[in-house]
């Protein structure tokens, strides 16, 4: 717990935003399934929060991003691409948001 | 699997999970995702560690167990050696100072929370950078104790008590 917080130090000003397999690459756990309990542990701290991003089937960048699996629809405009997408499970991405240092939220 | 599936999948674990103690609730999470597609299965996790208190500290809970055992066994032996050695020679001074900052530091690691970095120059050519416990023990062993009066060269001074009227 105590690597992954140093990892995922708030920046001044600007929050930080990390998936799954790039804080691996960072802390390099003995295992995945570890690595997500602590990060569910800090989320339910509120020392980071975690957004639920749809991805572009066309571009691969975010479509949108919720704050949980609810509010996700079943068809979603793609700002990108100019075109409608359904939503599939293989098109969310969860994503850690780390607040900067002076969020006073 | 649509999304409303994987909606429907989530607030059921959900669901069963929260109605279930804390220690109960990660193995049927982790039981119910093995029955998913491979592929939602770390996703899911995600979510439902982020939404529910997993709590899986028996594990974590053991093994400060045991470092506090170990460490206070560490501290009772320094401290028996301390006093059963009156004037310990260099080796017996190095082992009891070692099982002392040993214990202490075991202790302090298990019980605060929070991290000590520590970035030391022993000489000009020698600099030692630690962290956590490692950090805890360079400080404690190199800048505790500090220097004891010299007692019995000097008896007049020092703890003693007199029973004078």
């Amino acid at each position: 717990m105590h690597k992954i917080e140093e990892v995922l130090q708030p920046q001044p000003l600007r929050k930080t935003e990390y998936s799954l397999d790039r804080i691996c690459e960072l802390v390099e756990p003995r295992s995945r399934d570890e690595l997500i309990l602590a990060l569910g542990k800090l989320v339910q701290s509120g020392r980071m929060k975690r957004i639920i991003r749809v991805i572009s089937h066309a571009t691969q960048g975010g479509v949108a991003d919720f704050n949980s699996l609810e509010e996700v629809p079943r068809v979603i405009d793609d700002g990108r691409t100019g075109l409608s997408m359904e939503v599939t499970p293989n098109d969310l991405r969860l994503i850690y948001v780390v607040p900067p240092t002076n969020d006073n939220r | 699997m649509t999304t409303d599936d994987l909606k429907a999948e989530f607030n059921k674990i959900v669901a069963s999970s929260l109605s279930l103690p804390p220690a109960k609730r990660l193995d049927y999470v982790l039981g119910e995702l093995d029955k998913l597609p491979a592929e939602y299965r770390e996703f899911l996790l995600q979510l439902v560690s982020t939404t529910v208190a997993l709590a899986d500290d028996r594990t974590s809970m053991k093994t400060t167990r045991n470092q506090i055992i170990i460490s206070a066994i560490c501290l009772i032996v320094g401290t028996f050696l301390a006093f059963y050695f009156k004037t310990p020679t260099g080796i017996q001074y190095l082992f009891i100072r070692g099982f002392f900052v040993l214990g202490v530091v075991g202790i302090a690691v298990a019980i605060l929370v929070g991290t000590v970095n520590l970035k030391w120059s022993a000489t000009k050519s020698l600099a030692v950078t630690a962290t956590g416990g490692f950090a805890l023990f360079i400080l404690i062993y190199y800048l505790n104790p500090p220097q004891p009066p010299d007692l019995k060269s000097n008896p007049s001074q020092g703890n003693v008590q007199t029973n004078t009227p």
